[in-house]
């Protein structure tokens, strides 16, 4: 086995070591808390294992419905009169081409 | 623009400006509350934008198979209403999603299918802008596509399992909700084909200028 392969197999053990030595200090630490826990401190809730359905939601927890409905009215509005907007805008610049190739095409035609 | 047209636009704004005081007045549902005043305005919205989809894809089938130019000009204009009302109901509808069921979007199949199909139509606007020669051909027939789509976004909450409303809503609408709503089903629609008008006329400013160009380009 070359010296470098010998070196990198060590340091490996070493940091499994280390991992497994660090890792058995901290569950004593933990053990020792659990035990030494005073009696003031409360013992912690154990968590959910079912839901309980509420028949209504309180009035603070209701998402209110004007805003949303505000909202969607307003969009509709926006949304229609942009579009409208934007199709007024296009036409104004066709015409305006419109106007431009025309006067163009009569000066060469009256120049003929 | 015609006094027709422009008698038209007048009754258009007077009907949309008096919609929300109509709307304001109708009754509040029982499980949804105030928020499903949106309804007056989404489902309106979504049933022009299935008109303006098949308008789409007929106009698109009569340019593919007849070759005529006038029925590429109205597909034209009837894709940009597909997504300008498509993006009204996917904007809406999330909105009253979020109070109704908690979420602003669930991929049930007729959310899901309305997207697609929207995004088809967007699809079809890009081909023509970008797509160069030959573009309004390939935008046509992928409006035939988009226009298959349709039916089937329909049915999708009857068919599968979905959070959606189902069809059946609308003829069980109670009396104070019935007016109400096709009220602004009408101002919906005759919105619809003064935007159809207006931009068919852009089209057709359009097609004059490349005709005036070509007598240009001769001389």
């Amino acid at each position: 086995m070359s010296r470098v392969v010998k070196r990198k197999a060590w340091a490996c053990i070493v940091a499994i070591g280390l991992a497994a030595a660090g890792g058995s200090v901290v569950r004593a630490q933990a053990g020792g808390a659990a035990a030494q826990t005073p009696a003031t401190v409360a013992a912690p809730q154990e968590s959910a294992d079912q839901f309980v359905p509420m028949k209504s939601l309180p009035q603070e927890d209701q998402l209110p419905a004007a805003p949303l409905l505000v909202a969607a009215y307003a969009f509709v509005w926006v949304a229609l009169l942009v579009y409208v907007w934007s199709i007024w805008r296009r036409l104004t610049k066709v015409e305006r081409e419109i106007q431009q190739l025309s006067s163009r095409l009569s000066e060469s035609a009256s120049r003929h | 623009m015609s006094k027709l047209y422009s008698i038209l636009v007048l009754v258009a704004m007077v009907l949309f400006a008096v919609a929300p005081a109509i709307v304001a007045r109708t009754p509040v549902e029982t499980t949804m509350g105030v928020v499903q005043k949106i309804f007056y305005y989404h489902v309106p919205s979504a049933m022009v934008m299935f008109i303006a989809a098949f308008v789409c894809g007929v106009a698109s089938a009569v340019y593919l198979f007849r070759g005529r130019p006038g029925a590429d000009r109205l597909a034209a204009a009837a894709a940009e209403l597909t997504v300008v009302f498509g993006l009204i109901v996917l904007v809406t509808g999330p909105l009253w999603a979020r109070k109704s069921w908690g979420v602003w979007w669930q991929w049930d199949a007729r959310l899901t299918s309305t997207l697609l199909m929207w995004m088809i139509f967007v699809a079809c606007l890009m081909v023509r802008r970008f797509g160069g020669p030959g573009a309004e051909k390939l935008s046509a027939a992928m409006a035939l596509f988009g226009m298959a789509n349709v039916p089937f976004v329909y049915i999708s909450v009857n068919i599968w399992r979905t959070l959606h409303p189902s069809t059946a809503v609308i003829p069980k609408l109670p009396g104070g909700m019935r007016g109400p709503f096709w009220f602004c089903v009408l101002s919906f629609m005759l919105l619809f084909g003064l935007l159809l008008a207006l931009r068919m006329r852009l089209e057709e400013r359009r097609a004059d200028v490349e005709r005036l160009y070509l007598v240009a380009d001769h001389e």
